[in-house]
C-alpha cells in the first residue's frame, strides 16, 4: 500500500492526477480493490517499490543512443579500425604472393621484384626476363 | 477475476497504445514515458522471478525496452494489450537468462549463476528481516518457477487469467491451477513464519 502522502504525490507527479490512468501495479497500491486477494496484495507489496525510476529511463535512452550511433557510423570509419587495416594489409601481401605464383615469374627473384615494385620501377622493366635488376639500380 | 475492459484498465491501456504508436513513429520521449510507466513494474517482476538480483532484472528490462523501440511498428493492438506484450517479452528474456545460468552452472563456468535465493538481509536490515514483506519475498522465491511466474503476473502485472495464459504459453485452466497452488504455498509459508497476510 502507499505509505504516506509523499508517496502518493510522487505517483501523481509521475503518472498524473487521475489514478485510473496509472499503470498497474501502482493503481492497485491505492488499495481500492476491495475484493483483491490478500495474498496477491502481499506479493504486490513485496515486489513493488515506489522509488523513482529516473535511472532506468536514463539507462534505456543511453543504450538507445549507443545503438543508434553504431548504426549511423559512416562506412569509411570501418577503415579506422587498426585490426581491419592489418587484415587488409595481410590480404594484400597474400594476393601479391599468389599473383607471382600464378604468373610463373620463374626467372625473377620474388623478393627483388617486390622491392622493385616498392621502389617504383616500371612494370615493363620488372617483367622483362633479360633485365638485370642491378642495371636499373636495384 | 479482473476484466481487462473495466474503465480504469481501459484508460491505462489507451495511454499505452498511444505511446506505442508514438514510439513506432520514432519519438524517443514516448519511449521514456513508457519506461516511466512500466519500468519499475517489469523490474519488480523480473527481480522477484529471478530471485532478487537487481542488476540482472534491470539489464533484462533495458533489453525489453530496446526491443520495444525496434519492434513497436509490429505491435498489433487487436491481438493484445501493450502490458501483455511487455510482460511476454520480459518473461522470455527471464527464461533465456535462467537457461543460460543453468548451463553455466552445469559446466562449472559461473559459480555466481546460482539458483535464486531470497535477498540476504545485511546487519542494518536484520530487524526488518522479520517483517512480513521480507518473509513474503522469501516465500515467493521458494515457489516453483511456473507458480512464481503466474503469481507475479497476476499480482504485480495485474494481468487476468487469459492474458497470463497467453504470456506463459499455456491454457487458462493451467494458470488457475498454478495460482491456487502458489497462493496456498505462500500462505502456508507465511503461516509457518507467523506472518499471515492482513485481510
Amino acid at each position: 500500500m502507499i505509505g504516506n502522502e509523499q508517496d502518493l504525490e510522487i505517483l501523481k507527479r509521475r503518472f498524473g492526477d487521475d489514478p485510473s490512468s496509472w499503470p498497474s501495479p501502482y493503481r492497485k497500491l491505492l488499495g481500492d480493490a476491495g475484493d483483491e486477494d490478500a495474498i496477491d496484495r502481499l506479493v504486490r507489496e513485496a515486489a513493488v517499490s515506489t522509488m523513482r525510476n529516473d535511472r532506468l529511463v536514463h539507462r534505456v535512452l543511453g543504450r538507445l543512443d549507443v545503438e543508434r550511433g553504431a548504426r549511423q557510423r559512416p562506412a569509411w570509419q570501418v577503415f579506422t579500425s587498426p585490426r581491419l587495416v592489418m587484415l587488409a594489409g595481410f590480404a594484400l601481401i597474400i594476393a601479391a604472393a599468389s599473383g607471382f605464383q600464378v604468373a610463373r615469374l620463374d626467372g625473377l627473384d620474388p623478393e627483388a621484384t617486390l622491392l622493385a615494385v616498392a621502389a617504383g620501377a616500371p612494370t615493363a622493366i620488372i617483367l622483362d626476363d633479360d633485365v638485370d635488376l642491378k642495371e636499373v639500380g636495384l | 477475476m479482473k476484466d481487462r475492459t473495466r474503465p480504469d484498465a481501459t484508460a491505462a491501456a489507451d495511454i499505452d497504445r498511444s505511446l506505442i504508436r508514438a514510439i513506432a513513429a520514432g519519438r524517443q520521449q514516448a519511449l521514456a514515458d513508457l519506461v516511466a510507466r512500466h519500468g519499475l513494474g517489469l523490474t519488480a517482476f523480473a527481480r522477484r522471478y529471478l530471485g532478487g538480483s537487481r542488476e540482472e532484472a534491470e539489464d533484462i528490462v533495458q533489453e525489453v525496452f530496446l526491443t520495444v523501440w525496434r519492434k513497436a511498428d509490429r505491435f498489433d493492438p487487436e491481438r493484445g494489450q501493450v502490458t501483455t506484450w511487455l510482460y511476454r517479452i520480459t518473461v522470455n528474456r527471464c527464461i533465456d537468462l535462467r537457461r543460460k545460468n543453468a548451463l553455466l552452472r552445469l559446466i562449472g563456468l559461473d559459480s555466481a549463476a546460482a539458483e535464486p535465493v531470497a535477498d540476504v538481509p545485511d546487519a542494518e536490515t536484520e530487524i526488518a528481516a522479520r517483517s512480513e514483506l521480507v518473509q513474503a519475498k522469501a516465500g515467493i522465491c521458494k515457489l516453483p518457477q511456473r507458480q512464481r511466474m503466474a503469481l507475479l503476473l497476476r499480482a504485480v502485472a495485474d494481468l487476468d487469467i487469459p492474458a497470463i495464459a497467453e504470456v506463459m504459453g499455456t491454457s487458462s485452466g493451467s494458470v488457475e491451477q498454478l495460482l491456487v497452488r502458489a497462493r496456498r504455498s505462500l500462505r502456508d509459508h507465511m503461516a509457518q513464519q507467523g506472518k499471515g497476510p492482513k485481510r
